[in-house]
């Protein structure tokens, strides 16, 4: 049993972390604008289906298709902005609400129009086999993405901590008059966050191919889950939210095991449910 | 007396006006043009890559059947097929159906791939009275007292049952014991009874069942209950998935090192249609799935039939395209039988009930593309004589490997590349 419990730990663990790496997309963009940005799980399915056309025409592995989904999904982002988002953020939340969910429902139908229902695969990863420690399996497709996703995460936190640009968006997130006071560009910083928040998916895109499929519904669990990471973790804190991501891949893995699979929903949200109430600002938020 | 006389006339004069108007004898109802038939299936959504296909294989067999020269028995009379979406829930489907019967007023419908989506357009085509002629496999379907809806094809636990029939046949033939059996399944109805089916038929057979699970198909992890299985050290695993989960199942018994001496599929989803095999690559080898239709069957119009659906859509007929095929012809059968039947009335919907239950095909266009050589229908409205076929992945391609004596190619067992 003990052995069970730990091999799942680990699994959840893993998986986890392209759960804060999805997280922390969704963190940059309702962080620094207070948008409810619903289509966020979408964008992870866009950047799966452009991961797997890629990997269809150039023979390319799923892992190095982040070099060119990246800037894609970055472009993207910055189209959906200044398309959409900009016009919204002196409107009323609903009608932002309403522009994300649009969004989202635009993505879906957009993937079903262009690839049909049908799942989406690519041939087996070079990342993909097993190591063996004792009696433990651990997966190296599983091993490799959540390292990709924690130097992910580290590099955003570099940026956001280190550059100009990254202190602009820290800024506009703390105060937007203030930021604006000390010529911070607010709609060029929005853009940004939102462009890299975008980006963000596509490095989570590319490691879930290869180990998974890609169909058009796909983008409701991944937004989701990045909700209740993101909430869990709370505002302002990067590193809280590659804790959340790993607490939730273990929960929903050890709770498949132990109790039920279809149960794995159930015990993210109890424990999303149960985080919020005890700590309404989630467990490492700054606001 | 000249009172008398005009009082007779006016009264001649009412009786004969009364008379005139009255209750005529009932008129024979015009035969149409066209026979509607209606195509109720999801086109759009979760499930739209089954009912896409299920769709080509009604029209072809629609332009077959007119090419034959339609309804003989009502004089050639062409079928016309009316599409519908029934969506991804209950709630369209039965909307669907709502609409198809009210826009085309077709004689029967085909539909709707999903059992859930089945039962709730049954609601509406049982108060319409219009036959169903149903492609969903779950056993509810035909457990509900529906009296207008047919099933031709072998009902889920069948599927089940079949699966775990192949294995114990198979490991009988390569002399390799296969005692302990592992049963998954995604959680739905269907999964439900096709696992119900393997049960029994893995009680029926002595097998130990040393693992059994049920999951949501649109589970994106799954190396959990991989490890929980390799963990029970199973002999075979028996697994009811989807589509897009048999993908993952898959690939991560492969990364894991986990594969057993035998996966044996059950249910037609996933593994060796022609989606999941491009998906898979190498991967999808030696897979097994059980069908409702078999594709190699060597009969002229099985051959005709594959080679139209794979000129037109570049792939060979999966389940779903290869069912409808048969239940079309199915349900021209049962108007060429209801014509000869009740030529003066064979429309009606109780006319033609009449004749789906008084079919007994051996032979013909409609037994040519079934699994099995007999069609008939029960009071239920399944066939008794309905059993499966198992494909098995070889080379990349689906292979009928059981029944034995319609197998196309030797099954490969046990897995060459099992790890325990």
């Amino acid at each position: 049993m003990t052995n069970i419990l730990l091999q799942n730990l680990i699994n959840g663990a893993l998986t986890g972390c392209i759960y804060a790496l999805i997280a922390l997309g969704l963190s940059l963009i309702f962080g620094v604008m207070n948008v409810v940005n619903f289509a966020h799980g979408d964008f992870v399915m866009l950047s799966m289906y452009l991961t797997f056309w890629i990997g269809l025409w150039a023979g390319a592995d799923a892992v190095f298709t982040p070099l060119l989904t990246f800037p894609a999904l970055f472009l993207i982002g910055l189209l959906a902005y200044y398309a959409l988002i900009d016009r919204t953020l002196r409107q009323r939340y609903v009608t932002q609400i309403a522009v994300t969910v649009g969004l989202m429902t635009f993505l879906r139908a957009l993937a079903q129009l262009i690839w049909k229902a049908q799942p989406r695969a690519l041939p087996y990863s070079l990342i993909q086999g097993s190591i063996q420690i004792g009696p433990y399996t651990i997966l190296a497709s599983r091993l490799v993405s959540a390292a990709v996703s924690v130097l992910a995460i580290l590099g955003v936190y570099l940026f956001l901590s280190q550059t100009w640009a990254g202190r602009a968006i820290r800024a506009a997130s703390d105060d937007l008059d203030a930021a604006s006071l000390l010529g911070v560009p607010y709609r060029q910083t929005y853009a940004l966050a939102f462009g890299l928040g975008s980006a963000l998916t596509a490095i989570a895109g590319g490691l879930l191919m290869t180990f998974q499929q890609v169909d058009p519904t796909m983008g409701v669990r991944f937004g989701l889950l990045s909700w209740c990471v993101l909430a869990m973790a709370g505002l302002g804190s990067i590193p809280g939210l590659l804790i959340s991501g790993i607490i939730v891949g273990a929960a929903e893995a050890i709770g498949m095991s132990l109790w039920d699979p279809r149960a794995r929903s159930l015990i993210v949200y109890l424990l999303f449910i149960l985080v919020l109430w005890l700590r309404p600002r989630g467990l490492f938020g700054r606001k | 007396m000249k009172g008398r006389i005009w009082h007779i006339l006016a009264v001649l004069t009412v009786v004969s006006f009364l008379v005139a108007c009255g209750p005529k004898a009932p008129e024979k109802p015009k035969l149409p043009e066209k026979i509607v038939v209606g195509c109720l299936e999801p086109l759009t959504g979760a499930h739209a890559v089954f009912g896409t296909e299920a769709k080509i294989g009604m029209e072809i067999a629609v332009r077959h059947i007119n090419e034959s020269g339609g309804i003989q028995s009502m004089g050639g009379i062409p079928l016309e097929l009316v599409v519908e979406d029934a969506g991804e829930t209950a709630d369209s489907a039965r909307l669907g159906a709502e609409s198809i019967i009210s826009k085309h007023r077709p004689v029967a419908i085909l539909g709707l791939y999903i059992s859930r989506m089945t039962i709730a357009a049954s609601e509406v085509t049982e108060r319409e009275k219009v036959i169903l002629v149903a492609d969903a496999l779950v056993d509810s379907v035909t457990q509900i007292g529906r009296r207008y809806l047919f099933r031709p094809a072998p009902k889920a636990s069948q599927h089940g049952a079949t699966a775990v029939e192949f294995v114990v046949a198979a490991a009988k033939e390569a002399g390799v014991p296969m005692n302990r059996v592992a049963i998954l399944n995604e959680d739905s109805s269907f999964g439900r009874s096709n696992a119900i089916g393997a049960v029994q038929a893995a009680l029926d057979n002595g097998l130990t069942i040393v693992y059994q699970k049920e999951y949501p198909f649109d589970i994106a992890d799954v190396s959990s209950i991989i490890a929980d299985i390799k963990a029970a050290q199973p002999d075979f695993v028996v697994h009811c998935p989807y589509f897009m989960d048999a993908i993952l199942f898959a690939n991560t018994f492969k990364e894991a090192q986990a594969i057993p001496k035998f996966v044996a599929g059950m249910g037609a989803c996933g593994y060796t249609d022609p989606e999941s095999i491009k998906a898979l690559g190498a991967t999808a080898n030696y897979y097994v799935n059980t069908y409702s239709y078999n594709p190699a069957k060597n009969t002229p119009q099985n051959r005709k039939f594959v080679e139209e659906f794979k000129a037109q859509v570049g792939h060979i007929p999966t389940e779903a395209a290869g069912m409808n095929y048969y239940a079309m012809w199915v349900l021209k059968e049962a108007l060429e039988l209801s014509g000869q039947m009740f030529p003066d009335d064979p429309l009606n919907p109780d006319n033609l009930r009449q004749a789906f239950l008084k079919l007994d095909l051996t032979s013909g266009p409609a037994v040519e593309t079934y699994p099995t050589d007999h069609i008939a229908f029960t009071e239920t409205g399944d066939n008794p004589y309905a059993r499966a076929v198992v494909l098995q992945v070889i080379n990349g391609e689906p292979k009928a490997v059981w029944p034995f004596e319609y197998a196309e190619a030797k099954p490969v067992f046990p897995r060459p590349d099992a790890n325990y």
